[in-house]
């Protein structure tokens, strides 16, 4: 009796791990796994390669005959891509550190607060998730452009996008889903709001948040559109709008514009290196995608 | 350590009334507890006198010291809730070491304050865990000493047993009598549990419907209820009430009702004498009703067939029914009754306890 049960249960182990419903499971991921990965396989064999041997020879999966790592260095050189990088990583770390101040501060202000004229200005900032983005580029642009005279300035980059309703709407939803004694045992222990909002809030939804701060790093690195319409200095220009140099009226050089395509998003993939862990946890926590 | 005066003092959700005018004084060193069932307002009252709750009506003094406009942390109270509230991201010895940390102790002196306070709770060797890595009991104790350690001069206590399994809570129920013999701090203790109320409190207020009942010592509240919510509150099974009146002859005192017809001993006559011909509700505690044979004068007890009965090993249980009312009676373990039997109880007369049948007030 007592060994048939043990047996059942050896078969089901068995059957979980390697049975026929495991392995069509891990072909589907491997399949999918290897879709994803191709394109920065051939951005990868593109980038080493030299300039004619797209003459000769061609298809993603082929390595080069010679690598030439000095695509590197002459996509470097192309452009100044040095006040580029330095740009980019300006802008994308003030606009995170600043969305991310406001949106804790905001949702933190919409949970836990009561001021007058609350259900009306939270209706406000939910109003404005609506709105698509590309109903006010022409309006921002009249905005920034023409009367505040931002053009060609890291106000135009940066201001306009370190407040977002949607990081002030997550961030009050995970902090409603806090204890309310939280609070009142802080508050009792001498603490005050914003004290506690980093001190004690803050911990407690860490994967979120700084699911948020990454997200909102990806998207400010990736800012394309924005940089045109406010730039037109060169220096005050990023990484993305370097690659963009790449592409002429005299043709396009498919190797050095992959080097500097993969120069550019080294910083992000090494930043997601960093705090994968906490990502997967925290974009599993708040089904955000 | 203070005296905690509570005047007058009303919480009201918009129309609901939580808390209507009490008024309590708790004495300096006093380990005081509010005991009342669901919803009858003890959280509100000990919430305002935290500061965590906006006081509608009255005044509250701390050593006497106003403090209705006074912040929580200014109020030199510490609590403890009933989900412990700990910081899940800090470890036991940050938890306890939090407020004076706020507060710019030195190190030394946080280090020096939170160990003896590890050593006088008994979880020393625990300081270094988390609360999620903690079990029910010690989470409870890094509760209380994250209040220990601030030193207050009130302690306020909100169901903090409640969510510990039935042996923990008589053994940290021993604990904190303990420790409030030792700290003598003054401590405001709520708890809808009698059992707690009466084992702990030196002095008990019972609540109800946001107003307190009665303020007494345990032993008094048991003996001398000022009513019937408290007779039937307090102890355990509750109270039996009757419907009776009180009726003179030949210059004796009876109570009389559905089969009884009880003669009040000369002692009270004089007490009860100004309520003559009124409608009372006896009250009859299940100890006070003792087996009978129907031989003796049967008037004076009652009749009742046995409906349910619980041996409890050192006492046996009868509940029955007596006319509209049901009667429970505590017999010794040693009495052979039987379901479905029909038996005659009497009650010791000196122990009966008279209340007005409309108000419910004690009578005399
Ligand atoms: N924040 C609030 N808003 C509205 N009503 C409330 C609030 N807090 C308490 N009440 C109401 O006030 C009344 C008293 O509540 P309170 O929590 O003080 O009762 P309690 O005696 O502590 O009960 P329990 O034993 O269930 O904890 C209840 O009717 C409750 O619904
Ligand atoms: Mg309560």
């Amino acid at each position: 009796m007592n060994s048939t049960v043990t047996f059942e249960r050896k078969l089901g182990w068995w059957r979980l791990r390697f049975g026929a419903g495991r392995a069509i499971t891990y072909l589907v991921l491997s399949v999918v796994a290897l879709l994803i990965l191709l394109p920065f396989f051939w951005m990868v064999t593109t980038a080493l390669r030299a300039p004619d041997e797209e003459l000769i020879r061609f298809g993603p999966l082929l390595i080069p005959r010679h690598v030439h790592f000095e695509n590197f260095v002459q996509a470097w050189e192309t452009a100044p891509f040095g006040r580029y990088f330095f740009n980019s990583f300006f802008i994308a770390i003030v606009t995170t550190l600043a969305f991310l101040a406001t949106s804790a501060m905001g949702g933190y202000a919409f949970a836990r607060l009561r001021f007058p004229g609350q259900h009306i200005l939270w209706l406000a900032t939910l109003g404005t998730l609506m709105i698509p983005a590309e109903v006010l580029l022409i309006p921002n642009f009249i905005t920034l452009a023409k009367w505040l005279h931002w053009s060609d300035t890291y106000y135009a980059l940066i201001i306009p996008w370190t407040v977002s309703a949607f990081g002030i709407f997550l961030m009050r939803q995970v902090f409603l889903q806090q204890p309310k004694e939280l609070w009142e045992a802080a508050r009792l222990d001498g603490c005050g709001h914003l004290r506690f909002l980093w001190q004690i809030l803050l911990p407690q939804v860490r994967p979120t948040f700084l699911t948020l701060g990454v997200l909102k790093f990806f998207w400010t690195w990736d800012m394309f559109l924005w940089v045109v319409l406010f730039t037109n200095a060169d220096d005050m220009r990023t990484v993305t709008f370097g690659l963009y140099r790449f592409t002429s009226e005299v043709g396009t050089s498919y190797e050095l514009w992959m080097a500097a395509s993969l120069m550019s998003i080294a910083p992000i993939v090494l930043l997601f290196l960093l705090v994968r862990r906490q990502l997967i946890e925290g974009i599993s926590r708040v089904g955000l995608r | 350590m203070a005296q905690v005066l509570v005047r007058n003092v009303s919480k009201h959700f918009g129309s609901l009334g939580a808390v209507n005018n009490v008024t309590l004084e708790i004495q300096d060193g006093e380990f005081f507890v509010l005991v009342g069932p669901s919803g009858s307002g003890k959280t509100t009252l000990l919430r305002m006198i935290a500061g965590l709750e906006e006081i509608t009506e009255g005044e509250i003094l701390i050593g006497e010291r106003l403090v209705n406009d006074l912040p929580p942390a200014e109020r030199d109270v510490a609590m403890v809730f009933q989900n412990y509230a700990l910081y899940p991201h800090m470890s036991a010895y940050e938890n306890i070491a939090y407020s004076l940390k706020l507060r710019r102790l030195s190190k030394k002196e946080i280090e020096r304050r939170v160990q003896s306070t590890a050593q006088l709770l008994g979880i020393k060797d625990k300081l270094k865990k988390r609360p999620k890595e903690l079990s029910g009991g010690e989470r409870q104790r890094v509760a209380l000493g994250r209040a220990i350690v601030r030193e207050p001069q009130v302690f306020l206590y909100d169901e903090p047993l409640s969510n510990l399994d039935a042996r923990l809570r008589v053994h940290m129920r021993a604990e904190l009598q303990a420790l409030q013999r030792r700290l003598k701090t003054t401590t405001v203790y709520v708890t809808h549990d009698q059992v707690e109320a009466m084992t702990l409190g030196h002095r008990v207020a019972v609540m109800h419907e946001g107003q307190v009942q009665q303020v007494d010592t345990p032993q008094n509240l048991y003996a001398k209820p000022a009513n019937t919510f408290v007779a039937t509150f307090i102890g355990s099974p509750p109270m039996n009430l009757l419907p009776g009146k009180l009726q003179e002859q030949e210059g004796r005192l009876y109570v009389v009702g559905e089969g009884f017809d009880w003669e009040i001993d000369s002692a009270r006559v004089s007490q009860l004498h100004a309520h003559i011909g009124r409608s009372v509700l006896v009250g009859l505690r299940p100890e006070d009703l003792l087996l009978s044979d129907k031989a003796s004068n049967h008037r004076s007890s009652l009749n009742i067939q046995i409906r349910v009965l619980e041996r409890l090993g050192d006492m046996v249980i009868v509940y029955g029914d007596h006319g509209e009312c049901e009667l429970t009676a505590k017999l010794s373990p040693h009495t052979s009754v039987e379901v479905d039997q029909s038996v005659w109880l009497e009650p010791r007369i000196e122990r009966l306890h008279f209340f007005d049948a409309i108000n419910g007030q004690a009578l005399g």
